[in-house]
């Protein structure tokens, strides 16, 4: 079996660290591309969202590659993601693929991945020790990758040379992804520290602070999101985002109740303006800027598909949490015809609008 | 004498206005970019320096529009920043009292929302150009009727038709069988108005706070028609203000001056650049999977400048030359 998954955030690195100890062989698409976009856009229908056709993208140039199965996510809905995989695998059969699926339906029980899993492992003669080390050890190399992004959250908006902190980012992220043992992932860790320490900062700088929320795979996908949080880094703006790999499983797995501004007290936040919870990241999308305006951000960008459903809800509701916590909230619904320069003067005009309403707050 | 030039670049039109101290415009030009941003900007300044008077030193530049960075680069701006802040600047220093600007354009269009002078709000349309200037120009073009007499049919119009204003494509051919049933061309026009203006506050508009003072600025604002279908939609009284066309390059100058009152020399090369071979060559760089287009400009065949690359080391490769 030569499996793939869809680009998602570390995921890969995720993987990658657990097949080298456990398997299974994995063959993951190349890293997204416009021609990943190019043909995922050219065989999806067009009303699908923009997260569909990058993944159908994916899965077609990791099919070239080799890869004879594919493991994808389902739901129960309401959003559409629920058919996705469905409707995917069709595309990819009319294409002439040949391929084996796995769905990973979350109407299944916990326990039923864990019998499943269970039986592979014994069949491949793994140990549950080695399982064990293995989860253990993956998990830290995507922990490090999260802990790199927030550093590189706080220090690009303060870099003299553009581009540098990127730079940083990115050798960063190989040197954790090559670290095959403990031992290595330490040194590793290392080198990333000093690579940090030598940027060139100008600490002098008063930096903005903006949230970005919306829809999943917009969100942590800089490829869908036009690069969003460097763009701001560049602009000397400290973003944070609100998904991330380690957030999504702990929440899944109710194991968040020590963080304040977790997904389930966003959830919580969102209550009085949406008493039901309609999917995706719709409540969280409303509730995270009511959290973290507390923590001193002083604007939110919502991010989402263009014919998201969820998403447009909480676009509208958030509306009125805009007016009501005093934060403004700027919307960028994307889709495949992705306008360079409507992107850069929107947010350029945002990081002007928050300047100005921090100059008028400071002189009273 | 000092003067702060402010530069205006969209996709449609280039506007040039000269602001002096005390923030009155001096001079100012409107022309059609048509699809030349560099050779535009050259003759704008060519226009403008020879209405200047006597003994006016320019101490200040500001860019804006689609292709500020391109002509900040060409002129040396000290100042560039987008359109959306420069018209809400422009709008402010004309009517400290403005709460909304109303933008239509050649190809895009903007709410300001302003409180107190200060810009509290914004949308732009992005994914479509129906109900903008552009389409107001082919009607003309495609009806024989100058733009600048537009607005005069549908003044006269005592009942408009209904127009689809969803699409552009969709609008004409709704146009055109109105006008084949014999429908008066005066209502078309009227009809074309309101449809423009439904599209505007459908869109642009949509879920945002419209209060008086109204100012309504653009090319656009020009046309009496659009100015009376808003008024009517929005149940409120709208003001053109007198530079309607160039309140970009206002804003910009004014910009520039805020920004090099006190800061130091202004980084203008001077009206000397219109007379020099100035031009941009595409690079397509192949270093990683990215492959940014990256844009190469170039003053007498030297490269002056490089941008549009992701990872920012074209735009040093330009710094250490």
């Amino acid at each position: 079996m030569k499996l793939t998954v869809p680009h998602l955030g570390h995921m890969d690195i995720f993987l990658r660290a657990m097949s080298r100890r456990i398997g299974p062989e994995f063959i993951f698409p190349p890293k997204t591309s416009p021609r990943t976009l190019l043909l995922g856009t050219k065989y999806s229908p067009e009303s699908t969202c923009l997260p569909f056709k990058f993944i159908l993208g994916n899965f077609i140039e990791a099919l070239e590659k080799g890869a004879d199965t594919i493991a994808m996510i389902s739901d129960r809905g309401p959003c559409r993601l629920g058919m996705y995989d469905v409707v995917m695998q069709q595309i990819l059969k009319d294409l002439g693929f040949q391929f084996d699926w796995i769905t990973m339906d979350d109407t299944r029980l916990w326990s039923d991945y864990l019998i499943r899993f269970n039986r592979e492992r014994k069949k491949r003669g793994v140990s549950v020790w080695d399982t064990l080390q293995a989860l253990r050890f993956s998990w830290k190399k995507v922990r490090l990758c999260e802990a790199i992004e927030k550093s590189v959250h706080k220090i690009r908006p303060l870099e003299v040379k553009r581009g540098e902190t990127t730079r940083v980012q990115t050798d960063c992220f190989k040197l954790i992804d090559e670290a095959s043992d403990f031992r290595e992932l330490v040194l590793s860790h290392q080198q990333c520290l000093e690579k940090f320490n030598r940027i060139e900062k100008d600490d002098s700088r008063n930096l903005l602070k903006v949230l970005i929320t919306g829809e999943g795979y917009m969100v942590i996908n800089p490829h869908a999101n036009q690069e969003i949080e460097r763009r701001l880094g560049e602009m000397g703006v400290e973003v944070t985002r609100t998904m991330w790999f380690t957030s999504q499983i702990t929440y899944a797995l109710h194991l968040d109740f020590l963080n304040p501004r977790s997904k389930r007290n966003a959830i919580k936040a969102s209550r009085p303006y949406l008493k039901h919870n309609i999917g995706g990241e719709c409540s969280a999308s409303i509730g995270y800027p009511i959290l973290y305006k507390k923590d001193g951000y002083e604007g939110a960008i919502q991010v989402l598909p263009l014919v998201c459903m969820l998403e447009a809800v909480a676009k509208n509701i958030l509306f009125r949490v805009s007016q009501e916590h005093d934060i403004p909230i700027l919307t960028f619904s994307l889709n495949e015809n992705l306008a360079e320069t409507m992107i850069a003067t929107r947010l350029s005009a945002f990081v002007d609008l928050l300047q100005e309403r921090r100059e008028r707050k400071k002189n009273g | 004498m000092k003067g702060y030039l402010g530069i205006d670049v969209g996709s449609v039109s280039t506007n040039l206005a000269i602001l002096d101290q005390e923030g009155e415009v001096i001079c100012f030009q409107y022309l059609l970019t048509h699809g030349k941003p560099i050779q535009a900007v050259q003759k704008g300044l060519q226009e403008v320096c020879s209405a200047l008077p006597e003994g006016l030193e320019i101490r200040g530049v500001g860019t804006t529009g689609s292709a500020r960075q391109l002509t900040g680069v060409l002129v040396g701006a000290d100042v560039v920043k987008n359109e959306i802040t420069a018209h809400a600047i422009a709008a402010i220093h004309f009517f400290p009292d403005v709460r909304t600007v109303i933008e239509i354009g050649g190809q895009d269009s903007k709410i300001i929302i302003i409180r107190d002078g200060l810009v509290v709000d914004f949308g732009m349309n992005t994914v479509c150009a129906a109900g903008t200037g552009s389409f107001l120009d082919q009607q003309s073009l495609r009806l024989n009727i100058p733009i600048e007499k537009f607005g005069e049919f549908a003044v006269r119009s005592e009942s408009a038709v209904r127009i689809a204003g969803r699409c552009t494509v969709f609008a004409e051919s709704d146009m055109v069988h109105k006008q084949q049933m014999g429908c008066h061309l005066d209502d078309i026009i009227a009809g074309l108005c309101e449809a423009l203006v439904r599209n505007y506050l459908n869109n642009v508009a949509k879920g945002k706070d419209i209060q008086k003072p109204i100012l309504f600025q653009g090319g656009v604002a020009a046309n009496l028609g659009i100015k009376q279908a808003l008024e009517r939609e929005l149940g409120r009284e709208i003001h053109v203000p007198k530079y309607y066309s160039v309140m970009g390059a206002i804003g910009s100058a004014i910009l520039a001056r805020e920004k090099v009152d006190g800061s130091g020399p202004s980084q203008f090369k001077g009206f000397g650049i219109v007379n020099l071979n100035c031009r941009t060559r595409n690079v397509i760089c192949k270093d990683c999977e990215n492959t940014c287009e990256v844009v190469e400009f170039i003053i007498e065949d030297n490269p002056v400048s490089y941008w549009g690359d992701r990872c920012g080391k074209w735009e040093a490769q330009a710094r250490r030359s």
